[in-house]
């Protein structure tokens, strides 16, 4: 069995192991703490800035319900589902929790296609021809 | 005129590649075959898979000339192997990954961190059964990195270490061919190894723990990530920052929002032609001389003994974290640790279901996997510091 630790003894070997463990662990437990105290200082951040907000943000919420009730008899009149009004609403809620911005939908139409090609052909399209 | 014909055929089939094949030969092209079957028949990792067993192939056609030479004096896959010599393909490859990975998991649960880096166990302890196995250090590093779960993380490591083909003149059994198959090939039996191990050291109460909703991360986060990680690490580990530094500005490309068309190519066209040119080559290096020895036997038990070690060593962390936390960490998320995105996220997603059907893990898990991304490419950095090559 002269091929047990034929170029590295034990002794060269554990002190590799432990450092190398060791360090592994350290810098991540250094990352932790760093995002752990970042993920506090923007969420009390973000606290501050949401109280001054939260009267106008529930008035917002009542105001996309209440367009979305009003409106219903409306555009339930065009021909757009209930499901449809709240895939949209939904959207546009995640639009305003990814930028922090406010937005409200005031109204839904269906538009009328002025051409035969389908809107999501035209969003690629867009895409693919927009200027650099 | 029929004399010089028969005697052109005969200097050609004498010059053929069939003349010139060796039992060894054949049993490598049998090998890249059955490689392909996997690729192909059973999904195993085909992006790479089959790449690479096809340069396997290629290289082992006898008189084709297409393996990977000592010197670098050779044809098409020569060429492309010194995008993996000059360490350009691994770092290319985890710019894609980067732009394609999401890290709010991890930044909304920083704990995480600390189970990417207890997996990174199967690593080191890896290191020490090669040693005790009689390879020399460079080899030593080489095959303990499979226990990362990195493809492009093994490659870059093993093509540096086994670089020189020598150690204090002790010639190199391995190839970085032998060590990118078992890596691939390993991640790829992910499904099969973790669930035995993740049960065997966990009990139905601790598996059925629900875990709380992850905060939202803000954007203001998702854009400090990549340049605080870069910064940490590549300060305190420099040779580390090939990967790290890449990984972190893919993400970085991708979460800023305002360069679309530049993670477009990164993560789709970019990405794909790296990966046919790195696994090409580095199939290419599985000569039939560099895999028909001993060495090659154990990679492949060592492999399956540093994935094994890195599982149960998350597992384990996850544990020490439900009993500090008073039950609100699921165990099985430890398992994901191993840097093998996202099928090991989904292996704890898939566990935790058996014991609570209600039960999502699949966002938590997610934490310690991208963790385990980092936490390979750290401990990549390490070895690369403290091994001799």
């Amino acid at each position: 069995m002269d091929f047990f630790f034929k170029y590295m003894p034990v002794e060269e070997c554990l002190p590799i192991i432990l450092v190398g463990f060791s360090i592994v662990f350290l810098i991540l437990l250094f990352l932790v703490i760093f995002f752990a105290l970042l993920g506090k200082i923007v969420t009390a951040f973000n606290k501050g800035g949401k109280d001054g907000g939260n009267d106008k943000k529930k008035t917002d919420t009542k105001s996309v319900a209440s367009t979305s009730s009003s409106n219903t008899s409306s555009t339930m009149s065009d021909g757009i589902s209930d499901e449809v009004i709240a895939v949209i609403a939904a959207a546009v809620a995640a639009m305003s929790a990814a930028d922090g911005k406010k937005y409200a939908v005031r109204s839904i139409k269906r538009t009328s296609r002025t051409n035969e090609r389908p809107v999501w052909a035209m969003a690629g399209l867009h895409e693919n021809t927009a200027a650099f | 005129m029929l004399q010089t014909f028969l005697e052109a055929m005969k200097g050609l089939w004498e010059e053929s590649g069939l003349m010139a094949m060796t039992w060894q030969n054949a049993a490598m092209i049998a090998l890249s075959f059955f490689f392909m079957f996997l690729a192909i028949k059973k999904q195993y990792e085909p992006l790479l898979l089959l790449p690479i067993s096809f340069g396997m192939f290629l290289a082992n056609l006898p008189l084709a000339n297409l393996a990977i030479t000592t010197d670098g004096s050779g044809v098409l896959l020569d060429v492309l192997y010194l995008g993996v010599k000059h360490e350009l393909f691994p770092p290319l490859i985890f710019l894609g990954i980067g732009c394609m990975t999401d890290f709010g998991p991890l930044i909304a649960n920083p704990k995480s961190f600390l189970l990417g880096a207890a997996a990174q166990g199967g690593i080191f302890l890896a290191f020490i059964g090669a040693a005790m196995l009689g390879m020399t250090p460079p080899e030593c590093a080489s095959i303990a990195i499979i226990g990362g779960a990195d493809g492009p993380t093994a490659i870059y490591v093993s093509s540096q270490m086994l670089a020189n083909r020598s150690w204090n003149g002790i010639p190199f059994e391995l190839s970085v061919g032998t060590i990118a198959v078992a890596a691939y090939s390993y991640m790829a039996l992910v499904p099969v190894i973790q669930p035995p191990i993740m049960k065997l050291l966990t009990t139905k109460k601790e598996r059925m723990v629900v875990m709380g909703q992850l905060r939202t991360v803000s954007k203001t986060e998702k854009i400090i990530f990549p340049i605080a990680v870069t910064l940490v690490v590549s300060l305190l580990i420099p040779s580390a920052a090939p990967l790290v530094g890449m990984l972190m500005f893919g993400n970085l490309l991708k979460e800023s929002g305002v360069c679309t068309r530049l993670v477009d190519t990164a993560s789709n066209a970019l990405m794909n032609i790296i990966t046919i040119f790195l696994g090409l080559s580095v199939g290419a290096t599985t000569s039939a001389a560099s895999c028909f020895n001993a060495a090659t036997g154990k990679v492949v038990l060592l492999g399956l003994v540093a994935f094994s070690i890195g599982t149960a060593c998350g597992v384990l962390f996850g544990k020490l974290m439900y009993l500090a936390t008073g039950g609100k960490v699921n165990p099985l998320i430890g398992s994901a640790g191993v840097s093998a995105v996202p099928m090991a996220a989904r292996i704890s997603q898939k566990v935790g279901a058996e014991a609570n059907p209600t039960n999502f893990l699949l966002m938590h898990a997610m934490g310690p996997n991208v963790a385990g991304v980092i936490g390979s490419a750290v401990a990549a950095g390490i070895l690369l510091s403290i091994i001799p090559h």
